[in-house]
């Protein structure tokens, strides 16, 4: 793993993307829908399934944003990197990448959700922070499932069996700390959950950066 | 000749074969009966179904003891890639998930007598199901890939996902909920082990409790092992 590698991924991820930018309006389009959708059928809604709303959306469309990372990759663009870079700075590159691009998809989701349908957060630096550690726990976890899921051939539909139930921690410790923000409970309420959820993200970051050169060999 | 490899050496030890299989039925055979003739404490509420603990907690025992020799095969699959070794992972994977099915149907049934529903929605039953799908999902990852040496490759490796996904799971989650049905989990703040509390573990109970959790868990070991021999077989046949 090298800084100028993951770099150049890096660039080449950006410069794709503006090429062929169906895949981020997509994304775009696809939370701004399902938020309308929400805000049609639900009206206005109770803070606790206001949350609940919110992170179920931000699921899945950080599931539609990542499951393109490794599954859109075709075989020879695969063999290809092999021949140029690292594994590790692949995951890596890939991993940042992802991170960036969910943070900013859920930033505009968040927006757009609030908009429509209220934003009932009395302490906005825990839910936010809520919302920055489950956010970035989901990155790291997908973009490695989604190298799981790519050797498996089949797509989207592997992704979401395996994702799912792999990210229910995650998804749980981000809505209780995002919840004691909403409530407005003091920081030190918060610590523990923020410790174990910081632990489980370092957990799959070690363990996919381990594993990882045993998928990337083919 | 070549030196036999761990693996190979365990898969064909008859003396570790025959040990486990009598210790099974031994200690099963003195569970179930004592289990139900021995004397309990008289608890409010739980009555005779107390008994359930001789079933229900050593079928959890075995599932955690299970997934970690399928976790162990799984890395010994990635450092020597000799196939035998994914198929016993498969197979403890297997019995695993049988193990987790039976703890979930002994614990519903037990939940019904008890607190009066089937799902109670407490924070253990929750976990004990998403980590049931963790496993389900390896299952259809496996048949989602037809070649042979990398479905072995990329189970091995979402294997040791799944069981580090199975720790915070059913270790860390269900002990820090605010409040569980479940043994220990009453007056704010879950703390300590579920299976070693004071409240169920009378000594003349633990007389009954340890032998049963060896005797499943040596049980789950004699169903791994047919499962691995019916695996073998099939693989032979594809080759022929």
């Amino acid at each position: 793993m090298n800084i100028q590698e993951i770099k150049l991924i890096l660039q080449k991820e950006w410069t794709v993307e503006w090429r062929q930018k169906y895949a981020l309006q997509g994304v775009f389009w696809y939370s701004f829908t399902i938020v309308f959708l929400c805000y049609l059928s639900f009206g206005t809604l109770k803070p606790i399934v206001w949350l609940s709303l919110f992170w179920i959306l931000n699921l899945f469309t950080s599931v539609n944003a990542i499951t393109k990372s490794f599954v859109g990759e075709s075989k020879s663009t695969m063999h290809y990197f092999y021949t140029l870079f690292s594994g590790k700075s692949v995951l890596m590159a890939k991993t940042l990448y992802h991170w960036l691009l969910v943070l900013f998809l859920s930033g505009a989701l968040l927006a757009f959700y609030s908009l429509l349908l209220g934003f009932p957060v009395q302490r906005a630096d825990i839910f936010f922070t809520g919302i920055f550690l489950g956010t970035s726990g989901l990155s790291v976890a997908l973009t490695f499932l989604s190298a799981i899921s790519h050797k498996a051939r089949s797509g989207a539909s592997v992704m979401a069996v395996l994702s799912f139930p792999v990210l229910i921690p995650i998804i749980l410790l981000s809505i209780k700390i995002s919840k004691m923000g909403m409530d407005g409970l003091p920081w030190s309420t918060a610590w523990h959950e923020i410790g174990q959820i910081l632990g489980i993200i370092l957990l799959t970051g070690a363990l996919s950066h381990l594993l990882f050169p045993y998928l990337w060999r083919d | 000749m070549e030196a036999k490899s761990f693996v190979q050496k365990v898969i064909h030890s008859k003396g570790l074969h025959t040990t486990y299989r009598w210790i099974a039925v031994i200690f099963l055979v003195y569970a179930f009966t004592w289990g139900m003739l021995g004397p309990v404490p008289a608890k409010p509420n739980l009555e005779e179904t107390i008994r359930n603990l001789y079933y229900h907690v050593p079928m959890w025992f075995s599932l955690v003891l299970l997934a970690f020799c399928s976790f162990l095969f799984s890395v010994f699959f990635l450092l020597k890639g000799e196939s035998a070794s994914d198929q016993l992972a498969e197979s403890f994977a297997m019995t695993s998930t049988i193990f987790g099915f039976l703890g979930f149907g002994t614990g519903m049934l037990w939940a019904q007598y008890t607190w009066g529903h089937w799902w109670a929605g407490d924070v253990k039953q929750i976990c004990a199901l998403a980590s049931i799908l963790v496993y389900g999902a390896y299952f259809v990852l496996r048949n989602a890939i037809p070649e042979q040496q990398q479905k072995a490759r990329v189970a091995a490796v979402y294997n040791i996902l799944a069981f580090f996904s199975l720790i915070p799971l059913l270790f860390i989650i269900p002990r820090n909920a605010q409040f569980s049905l479940h043994p220990g989990g009453q007056g704010g703040g879950a703390v300590g082990n579920p299976a070693f509390n004071k409240y169920d573990l009378d000594n003349r109970m633990r007389l009954v409790f340890w032998p049963a959790i060896i005797g499943w868990f040596s049980l789950g070991l004699w169903m791994t092992h047919q499962y691995f021999r019916i695996k073998t077989l099939e693989i032979k046949k594809l080759l022929q």
